[in-house]
């Protein structure tokens, strides 16, 4: 017992996290690679690939960019400067780059004899070429803008994230050099006139293959096509880089804003063009990629989103009637009478949207209280705020306007709402609100009484069919007394007040969590070992870590289930030995955050909105709320059980870093597969029980 | 104050909104909540903003303009909360910094005004008694017990209320100076800290709780209850949950630690150490500090720490109103504290309490005439406790002295209002009755005067009646008509009675209650 604690601070215990994120994205490449997926949901993994690197690029890399330029050099938990994270990225991704170019590539061919085409410049027809250039004069010419770039001074600033055609002149004395923007307004890939099947032409192409006719006077040396990525938004950064830029000053911060971060271009691109883009967008060799192939991989969407190929995708899973609704007419009924779990998207949605509109319609309802992060404008949930708010309800949204790449998009239906007489807040300053919550005040029977919805996914219809997310509904008076309280935080109108059953980043999550595992520790025993599960999407967090660590050190077994980032390294010995991780993908992507305690028999199980990353637990608000209906807790229990019997698309965190696939054992299990088919049998379960009542009319005496 | 009508308990149909606001030194909370028809109390909204009212009153005895306008803008937002919820049953109360802030008035007036909220400005041991019963209601008869001999004790912004209970009824109460607001004020801002600070805070702690010798006696506290947020965030570093869980128990020894821990750090530190704003760090050390003084002088050997608050008593309170209860310790409480004033001025205790016993015997039987409620009943029964207060200054006019002396007596469980009735039924037992040109009497509500009137009227019956044993009372029946009593009276003739009423000119009686009286020995 006289042993000295394992230092717990030692680099070698911590993966870097961005080499984790690669990891990650590996993962999604591997997707895209899996045989026995049909061609268009591999080609949907592979687009998927690109704008996660985009991301990745524009954010985390641009982060760390700043660091290096101003001079910062703290090293992460894994003990990597900001130089060596960038140079470790660079080799990692280039590797990424060229693997998902093959695969690109060779998918693409896959697709041929089913009838889906993307033709290279060298095989349109006489017949299409005519088509293009048409299109080309008619279409495209108006608005294309080729610039010399050479010889304006400054350089203009080339937008990030769109392609641009380079043509490479010959000059008398040195050669020249035109730039011409590829507006993004229009459609990627075009469908060209053929007899059969679906023949699609990519529009930098068609730039290209009218380029020379825009400099006539010029004989044409080279045509290729880069793209820029810089650095994003600072409204954006905040949130998702602030532990990168906590350390940057604000002057650096300024000068890098929108630096161009990486450049991508196609190989064999004139000598001429790389020396240009090197100067004009400050870039080394190792911001470069050089791409055998196309660029911007997250336009394959259109080719994986075309309609009539359903053949070539997985049949759909139609989202089922969630079983704790059954045998209900009334949510009001349902929800008053006991807690109930809706598991997204094996279980449909559509009651959370069927519960605001009726609450819209309610003479009954006197308020309604919502969080909205990352909706959409024509969602069902928006019109139904809207319509509350009509019908003279108390209606008050929190509209969180930093949910990245979505800010445009979301003023627009705030404005709405506020039009409608909704009390619109736009969040608190410097802390995202990514909490999901909906608070219902309904006077029934000579009562108040609240329904309260918590989540761990987003109020979006659209997303709620792909993403796997719990949401619970429950009239637990508690809860909604500190769910309440949490809106009046959240509003302005009561500073924090001690909760009960609620807990709220970034006020008390982290201590609430790291407590939960130290009760666990201390309930632990050889006999009887404590069992904490995890399932979240992130576990970045060096303290949360840490506590894991401390845990498995006390012999407490731990099991993770984390979709992407996990800096914890398992299997260490000492430290790690009994903490397993798992990484699911499947159709679904993995987005519900469960914690789950075995409390020396009596089972805690927490859901919540925030992941296991600092910023989730400092720079957010977030809540975590406990499940306290035995059969739900169960049902959790055993879901979360399903991801670590997954034996197909499960993937297994070694000691070193990397993941492996699982082994299919004697029985191929997947989980995603096995929640849905429950769910599909518990809705027939309630159609048969429901059909045993009917009345006997039809038996014939 | 409050509603005259029935006497009953008044069954609930549907729940019942109701709504406190606490307007304390440093904040301004409210609590809403809905009395459920089994009697149990929801809680619906819980909200609290910082204003520092304190700071102005403590500083400068009035509160500034921009702290008012602050504070009525919460007020506004607060009531626009409890409309939501269609609340009827409203109290807004203040404390200390209202209490020592001299345009108090004009503050309640614009609150009133702006929002419609009536501001009742209370007194310290009325806050104790609400806290304790809300200690009460949160205990429900389970364990941990209050014990025999028990201090329930909670620092606040402007003052620390010290409640002794013994056996579970209230013993004594004090209201002491120290507050965690108070104290930093005396370390002007920011010019002392450190530990040089902490002894400047830990003299005044011991001077004001030496200056207490003799009012409570700690030695014999076996019990300590401390309640707050600063309590709480001990109970949360420090204690131990009990199965009840709005309870935690924090062990002498666990408590010193803790103390000793935060004591030398700065504000910035325990902030950042604890996780802990602004507003909290701000008050914990000082507030830690005279617990753990107080502590110190009592013989028990943990603190338990209730998580309950004033404004939870509060709403008990409105929820007794509401149902027309009153809190069952209320009585007892109020007639212990009156009897205790009546020792000290030496009074004929046997003789008061006789005459007490007659007063709400008749009370009990005019119940139909008077309409008034079970408090009242409490009100004419510590008059009469008080009723000869007086004789203590001097015999000739002694009502007048009595109606001096109790007048500024604070009588536990009482608001001064309602301590100015007493002080005026008590005067009124004797010689003349209430006139326009008694500036004190004047100077109550006209619904006041009319319970004056009443009560006093019984008191002079009872006083009258003289009997010889307080069982007699149970023994006076009576029988009401029309427009008559007969008083049955054992062993008494009644010529004899006939003259002490008409020396006592108890015309009064007949005046109030239009009832002719008659008596009669049995």
């Amino acid at each position: 017992m006289s042993q000295q604690p394992d230092n717990l601070d030692r680099t070698e215990l911590f993966i870097n996290r961005e080499l984790s994120w690669l990891a990650f994205n590996r993962r999604v490449l591997e997707q895209g690679l899996r045989a026995s997926l049909p061609p268009l949901e591999r080609l949907k993994f592979l687009a998927i690939f690109s704008t996660n690197l985009d991301e990745f690029f524009m954010i985390r890399v641009a982060g760390l960019k700043q660091q290096a330029s101003a001079g910062v050099l703290s090293k992460d938990p894994s003990g990597l400067s900001p130089q060596e994270q960038l140079a470790a990225i660079a080799a990692a991704a280039r590797e990424l780059v060229r693997q998902h170019t093959q695969a690109v590539g060779a998918l693409l061919d896959e697709l041929r004899p089913h009838g889906l085409t993307l033709l290279k410049r060298s095989e349109w027809t006489a017949e299409q070429r005519e088509f293009l250039r048409e299109f080309f004069d008619h279409e495209m010419l108006p608005i294309l803008t080729p610039m010399a770039v050479q010889q304006l001074q400054p350089c203009p600033l080339l937008p990030g994230l769109q392609l641009y055609v380079a043509v490479t002149l010959d000059g008398q004395e040195a050669k020249r050099l035109l730039v011409i923007p590829v507006p993004p307004v229009f459609i990627r890939y075009m469908t060209v006139p053929s007899r059969e099947g679906t023949f699609l032409a990519a529009v930098e192409d068609i730039v290209a293959d009218n380029a020379a006719r825009l400099c006539p006077a010029a004989g044409v040396s080279s045509i290729d096509v880069f793209r820029l990525t810089r650095d994003a938004d600072v409204s954006i950064q905040e949130d998702e880089a602030g532990d990168l830029l906590d350390s940057v000053e604000q002057a650096v911060q300024d000068r890098r804003r929108r630096a161009v971060v990486r450049v991508e271009v196609n190989a064999g691109a004139s000598e001429t063009l790389l020396c240009w883009l090197k100067e004009a967008c400050a870039v080394d060799d190792q911001d470069i990629y050089t791409i055998d192939g196309r660029l911007n991989g997250g336009s394959l969407w259109d080719i994986a989103g075309r309609s009539g190929y359903d053949r070539l995708r997985l049949p759909d899973w139609p989202p089922q009637p969630p079983r704790d609704l059954a045998g209900y007419d009334s949510l009001w009924d349902a929800i008053a009478d006991r807690d109930v779990l809706l598991c997204h998207p094996y279980e449909s949605f559509e009651p959370v949207v069927r519960l605001l509109q009726a609450a819209a319609e309610d003479p009954n309802v006197l308020a309604i209280k919502q969080t909205l992060y990352r909706t959409s404008g024509d969602s069902p949930i928006i019109a139904a705020l809207e319509q509350a708010a009509e019908n003279g309800k108390e209606v008050t949204v929190l509209v969180e306007l930093k949910a990245r790449f979505d800010e445009a998009r979301n003023v627009t239906w705030a404005r709405r709402l506020e039009d409608a007489g909704c009390h619109v807040i736009y969040g608190v300053v410097g802390l995202k609100t990514h909490a999901k919550a909906l608070l219902i005040v309904r006077r029934e029977s000579g009562r108040i009484r609240r329904y309260v919805h918590l989540a761990t996914g987003n109020y979006n219809d659209k997303t709620a069919r792909l993403y796997s997310d719990i949401g619970l509904m429950t009239c637990d008076s508690q809860l909604a007394q500190d769910t309440a309280t949490f809106f009046n935080l959240l509003t302005g109108f009561s500073e924090s007040v001690a909760m009960e059953k609620l807990t709220i980043a970034p006020i008390s999550l982290r201590r609430k969590l790291i407590d939960l595992i130290d009760r666990e520790i201390a309930a632990s025993s050889p006999d009887r070992p404590g069992l904490i599960i995890a399932k979240t999407n992130a576990l970045e967090d060096k303290k949360m870590s840490q506590a894991f660590y401390r845990a498995s050190q006390a012999g407490v077994q731990i099991k993770l289930n984390v979709r992407g980032v996990c800096c914890l390294r398992p299997g260490v010995k000492g430290v790690s030995e009994n903490i397993e991780v798992v990484s699911i993908l499947d159709r679904f992507l993995e987005h519900a955050r469960i914690y789950y305690f075995s409390n020396g028999g009596h089972p805690e199980v927490y859901l919540s909105s925030a992941d296991l990353m600092g910023r989730n637990l400092d720079k957010r608000f977030e809540t975590l709320f406990p499940v306290l209906d035995g059969r739900l807790k169960k049902r959790l229990a055993d879901l979360l059980d399903a991801y670590f019997e997954d034996t197909v698309q499960s993937w297994r965190l070694r000691a070193d870093g990397t993941y492996e696939p699982a082994k299919p054992g004697k029985k191929a299990v997947s989980a995603q597969t096995a929640l849905y088919e429950q769910a599909v049998a518990a809705q027939r379960k309630t159609r048969m029980t429901s059909a045993r009542f009917k009345p006997i009319k039809s038996q014939k005496s | 104050m409050f509603a005259m009508a029935q006497t009953e308990t008044m069954e609930l149909l549907q729940a019942e909104p109701l709504a406190a606001i606490d307007i304390g030194t440093n904040s301004i909370r409210l609590l809403i909540g809905q009395l459920m028809p089994d009697g149990g109390i929801e809680i619906l909204e819980k909200a609290h903003r910082t204003v520092r009212l304190g700071q102005d009153s403590f500083r400068r005895g009035r509160l500034e303009p921009e702290t008012m306008h602050t504070a009525v803008s919460i007020l506004r937002e607060f009531k626009r909360m409890i409309d939501l919820y269609k609340v009827r049953h409203i109290w807004t109360v203040a404390t200390s910094a209202l209490r020592e802030a001299r345009n108090a008035d004009v503050f309640c007036d614009r609150v009133l005004t702006a929002t419609g909220l009536q501001v009742d400005i209370i007194d310290g041991p009325q806050e104790g008694r609400l806290t304790v019963s809300a200690v009460r209601s949160a205990l429900n008869d389970k364990p941990p017990s209050l014990g025999t001999h028990t201090l329930i004790c909670e620092v606040g912004g402007g003052g620390t209320m010290l409640t002794a209970l013994d056996h579970g009824q209230i013993d004594a109460a004090q209201n002491l100076g120290l507050g965690s607001i108070r104290l930093r004020e005396i370390l002007g801002a920011g010019e002392l800290s450190g530990e040089s600070a902490n002894e400047l805070i830990q003299n005044e702690i011991n001077a004001t709780l030496a200056a207490l010798e003799g009012q409570i006696s700690f030695k014999s506290i076996r019990t300590v209850f401390i309640i707050g947020s600063d309590a709480r965030f001990a109970a949360a570093r420090a204690g131990k949950k009990l199965p009840n869980p709005r309870f935690s128990t924090i062990s002498r020894k666990a408590f010193d630690k803790l103390v000793d821990m935060i004591r030398p750090l700065s504000l910035e530190q325990v902030m950042a150490k604890y996780g802990v704003g602004y507003n909290d760090a701000e008050t914990l050390s000082a507030a830690l500090m005279i617990y753990q003084t107080l502590l110190r002088e009592t013989s028990a050997a943990k603190v338990i720490v209730a998580s309950v608050t004033m404004r939870d008593g509060l709403l008990l309170e409105l929820a007794r109103r509401c149902r027309h209860q009153d809190d069952p310790g209320f009585g007892r409480e109020v007639i212990q504290s009156a009897m205790a004033i009546a020792e000290k001025y030496k009074v004929n205790l046997p003789h008061a309490q006789r005459v007490a016993a007659c007063a709400v015997r008749l009370f009990d039987v005019l119940a139909k005439e008077h309409g008034l409620r079970t408090r009242h009943r409490t009100l004419l029964e510590a008059a009469a406790m008080l009723h000869e207060t007086g004789t203590f200054v001097a015999s000739r006019s002694y009502h007048k002295h009595t109606y001096y002396l109790v007048a500024n007596s604070e009588i536990y469980g009482l608001n001064h209002h309602e301590v100015q009735i007493v002080a005026a039924v008590a005067r009124y037992h004797r010689r003349s009755a209430p006139k326009p040109t008694h500036i004190e009497y004047m100077s109550l509500p006209q619904e006041s005067r009319i319970v004056v009137n009443k009560l006093a009227a019984i008191l002079r019956l009872a006083k009258a009646l003289d009997i010889s044993d307080v069982r007699q009372a149970e023994q006076l029946t009576f029988k009401l008509s029309q427009d008559a009593m007969t008083v049955f009276v054992p062993g008494l003739a009644n010529i004899s009675l006939r003259k002490r009423l008409l020396e006592s000119r108890n015309d009064m009686f007949e005046h109030v209650f239009g009832l002719q009286l008659e008596f009669e020995g049995i």
